[in-house]
């Protein structure tokens, strides 16, 4: 099977097909605002059985999903395409130390003190490190 | 009873000594549809006798004997043509027999066409001309208009696409011939509160607001102490205003007014009570036209939040009255349009709507910037030649995308979109943006006239109420209110209305085109399921206590019928004693049966007879209105008779002539595939098939694959 087929022989994959091109996501995509990443495009070509680009620039941030006026599920697709990647190819070098920040604190970006002074200014509490993540990926087959 | 079975100039052979059983008369004759053979059949039965005819094919016969209403056997191209031998002949004919013998009374209803007269609900462009048409043929006409002045939407514009013409131009004619017009009583200020009655006899309440000031001097006196200032799409008025149409006199617009009577205090000729009349007429029109979505649902454009954030009509009333001047305008099509989360469907007007106010702006001061946001612009037809207009000489900007946001920057207004010719994001600065949102449907006075909606325009309600097979119901809708629509096809289709209503008021009786289903108060009562009402493709089944069919809605297609729990739901001429008759006595051990939907799936057996297409002998064809009238029942019938196989075949899957029959259908069937399995009957005997009219061949093939294959 090749991507496209991949895509929508998964449940969370369906939605491929609704997509009429109009770029509404790519329109309000805060990525996409400082860079060349275009997630118009990057569905536009898995239809068109084309390799799409820049798939691991989307922040999940989900503004795509919830304007997208045909109900596809943007955000999802690319996370999709991602898991999709992975498996065929392995993770990317690059992934690879915000693998290990998720199983050492919890979180893929680094949270520092200067982070948490700044909630404190804010009345925010404190953000903590947790290691419930790493006690999943012991148990689950990942390591 | 009697049984009349023509050989079609000798084509095909009639068995010897054919006999029905008791008080079954048979008559032959060699060209049935002749005068001669009319004349036989009128000559030869008592008043409502039951009759059969034997012969070609009901599509043709139907052209000439409808008056008898009787039951069709297809002895011609069902028999003769693919040659099969003449046994065939009597089984099909002692099935309708027995048929006819056990149904119920078949003949249909109709109604008196009592009061000749017409109610049009709405006095935009296609409420007025549809009054036009009408009383010019004589018949007294009613127009009530909500608001006070006649005119609708365009009455509020500055000029009309493509040309760019001014409203007048249409409208002023227009009002002034309904004006004269001395059998057209115009109602302003004025609502349908309910209606009663059936077509022909209608009764409409209708409540009205204050009374037309008479001998109004336009002094004015009246606004100047009116409290209530009302933002009138743009332009801001008093609740009591006066509109260049009709009439010529200030009016209130109650939807705004307090009722504080400070009006009535400086012009005794003011008149604020409401009265309530009631009309009788025997048709009533639905033209109440566009109604604009709104805009503050869409909260990423931030309409309703930023100031200088306008709908089209807000923006053409206020640029064209220099409220506004602004140097840079984008223009953002399908606003709220063809989206899932607003309105799905596309309104059709809009794009051209939103290439008028383009050259609106550039026709009146061509230095300023203006730009135009689109998903695919449809300028269909003739207007192909605006877009290039607009694009060419006016030298509009047009940029591929929807946009994300709008948000505010200073004075300014920021968009972001992708421009997907480029594939890059973008931010347009502007000085104000036009929204160009898409039409809703009147819902609330849809459901008063009990014409199905299901929250979007009532397109099968618009073909089915004009189409030649369905019920007379009386009740029509045109213009936009049956969907957006530009001027010209407003004006148009009210005179497609207008006809029909005309020949409906000349008629002094209207009889039913189609059976309907009926349903026994007693039985259904018992069980009380309600499944009918859900499944109803046309509205026509309804809850009054009782469960009930509103017959001029009906179409007769019979879902209801084989949904029916308890069989107190039976189609008129195809009710389940008189079909399980028809089956016992039609097929025989080992047959095929095949029921086929008189649409599509009947006309390519038809057709497979004048092509001389080779199928098995023992294909028994039952005609049936729709693939959804089918049931269990019906299928175990057929079964417990010793048939190796059942084929029910219909339209394609969207082609249904009744919405969705043949899904339901298939469903049914799917289901009944289980059941029959679990009896022991290979499921794989049980087949439905998507048959169209052309597809002779599908069919031949499918029924000789049925006739090799089962064998239990």
């Amino acid at each position: 099977m090749n991507l496209k087929e991949k895509i929508l022989a998964d449940p969370e994959g369906k939605s491929l097909v609704n997509c009429f091109s109009c770029g509404m996501c790519t329109g309000g995509c805060p990525v996409a605002r400082i860079s060349d990443y275009n997630p118009r495009r990057i569905i536009h070509k898995v239809m068109l059985n084309m390799e799409p680009e820049d798939i691991w620039l989307c922040a999940n941030c989900y503004t795509c999903e919830e304007r997208c006026p045909t109900k596809t599920n943007v955000a999802d697709l690319i996370n999709l395409i991602r898991r999709i990647t992975i498996k065929k190819d392995g993770m990317p070098e690059f992934i690879k130390p915000l693998v290990e920040n998720l199983k050492t604190t919890g979180y893929t970006v680094q949270i520092g003190e200067l982070e948490n002074k700044r909630r404190e200014r804010m009345n925010l509490p404190a953000v903590e490190t947790t290691d419930e993540i790493k006690k999943i990926i012991q148990k689950t087959t990942l390591k | 009873m009697k049984v009349f079975i023509c050989d079609c100039n000798g084509e095909i052979d009639i068995p010897q000594n054919l006999d029905f059983g008791d008080g079954v008369v048979v008559k032959t004759s060699s060209k049935l549809c002749s005068e001669e053979g009319k004349e036989l059949i009128a000559n030869s039965i008592k008043k409502n006798e039951k009759i059969v005819i034997a012969g070609c094919t009901p599509r043709i016969a139907e052209k000439f004997f409808a008056e008898f209403n009787p039951e069709y056997v297809n002895i011609r191209e069902h028999v003769a043509y693919p040659g099969h031998a003449d046994g065939k002949i009597r089984d099909l004919i002692k099935g309708a027999v027995e048929k006819v013998r056990i149904s119920d009374e078949t003949s249909t209803g109709g109604f008196e066409i009592k009061n000749k007269s017409a109610l049009i609900i709405g006095g935009g462009v296609a409420g007025l001309e549809t009054a036009r048409q009408v009383a010019s043929a004589g018949f007294k006409t009613y127009l009530i208009e909500k608001e006070p002045f006649l005119g609708g939407t365009i009455a509020k514009l500055d000029r009309l696409y493509p040309e760019g013409m001014p409203n007048s131009h249409t409208l002023y004619p227009l009002i002034n011939e309904v004006v004269r017009d001395k059998n057209i009583e115009i109602l302003v200020n004025s609502e349908l509160k309910e209606i009663s009655g059936e077509i022909g006899n209608y009764r409409a309440t209708i409540r009205t607001r204050g009374k037309v000031i008479e001998d109004c001097d336009l002094c004015g006196k009246c606004k100047e102490v009116c409290p209530v200032t009302v933002d009138d799409d743009g332009i801001e008025r008093k609740a009591i205003y006066y509109r260049a149409t009709h009439p010529d006199s200030y009016g209130i617009d109650f939807e705004n007014c307090t009722g504080c009577g400070k009006c009535a205090k400086v012009c005794d000729k003011i008149k604020l009570d409401e009265t309530e009349i009631e009309l009788d007429v025997g048709s009533i029109i639905l033209a109440t036209g566009m109604k604009e979505y709104d805009a503050r649902m869409i909260k990423e454009y931030g309409y309703g939040k930023y100031k200088n954030v306008f709908t089209k009509l807000e923006f053409e009333r206020k640029f064209a009255n220099r409220l506004i001047n602004p140097k840079k305008v984008v223009i953002v099509l399908c606003a709220g349009s063809r989206d899932e989360n607003h309105l799905p469907y596309c309104s059709r007007v809009c794009c051209l709507l939103g290439l008028k106010e383009a050259k609106l702006i550039k026709d009146t001061d061509p230095e300023v910037d203006v730009y135009v946001t689109y998903i695919d612009l449809r300028s269909y037809g003739d207007f192909e030649n605006l877009y290039t207009t607009v694009r060419e000489t006016c030298g509009v900007n047009f940029i591929q995308g929807r946009p994300s946001e709008i948000v505010e920057k200073g004075d300014k207004l920021l968009i972001r979109t992708e421009d997907i010719l480029l594939g890059k994001t973008i931010e347009l600065d502007t000085d104000c943006v036009v929204l160009i949102t898409g039409s809703v449907p009147d819902y609330e006075l849809l459901e008063k006239l009990g014409i199905p909606s299901d929250g979007e325009f009532p397109v099968d309600y618009v073909n089915s109420s004009l189409s030649v097979d369905s019920n007379p119901r009386g009740i029509f809708v045109c213009g936009a209110a049956a969907f957006p629509k530009p001027v010209a096809e407003s004006i148009s289709e009210a005179r497609d209305v207008a006809v029909t209503v005309i020949n409906l008021l000349n008629k002094e009786r209207v009889d039913m085109k189609t059976p309907v289903a009926d349903i026994n108060g007693d039985i259904c009562s018992e069980v009380g399921c309600k499944i009918c009402l859900d499944i109803c493709p046309s509205g026509a089944i309804y809850s009054d206590g009782g469960i009930k069919v509103d017959p001029s809605m009906c179409m007769g297609c019979g879902v209801c019928t084989a949904a029916c729990a308890s069989g107190a739901n039976q189609l008129i001429g195809y009710d389940d004693k008189g079909l399980l008759a028809q089956i016992e006595n039609t097929v025989k051990e080992g047959d095929i049966l095949a029921f086929l939907c008189k649409w599509s799936s009947y006309n390519a057996a038809d057709k497979a007879g004048y092509e001389k297409l080779k199928y098995p002998e023992n294909t028994k064809i039952i005609r049936i209105p729709c693939t959804g009238r089918v049931d269990a029942q019906i299928i175990l019938k057929a079964f417990s008779c010793g048939v190796k196989g059942i084929l029910i075949a219909g339209c394609p899957p969207d082609g249904c002539h009744y919405v969705s029959g043949n899904l339901r259908a298939k469903k049914r069937i799917l289901a009944t595939k289980e059941l029959v399995e679990q009896l022991g009957i290979a499921p794989d005997s049980l087949r439905i098939e998507w048959i169209g009219t052309e597809e002779s061949k599908k069919l031949v093939d499918i029924l000789n694959e049925m006739d090799k294959g089962g064998n239990q």
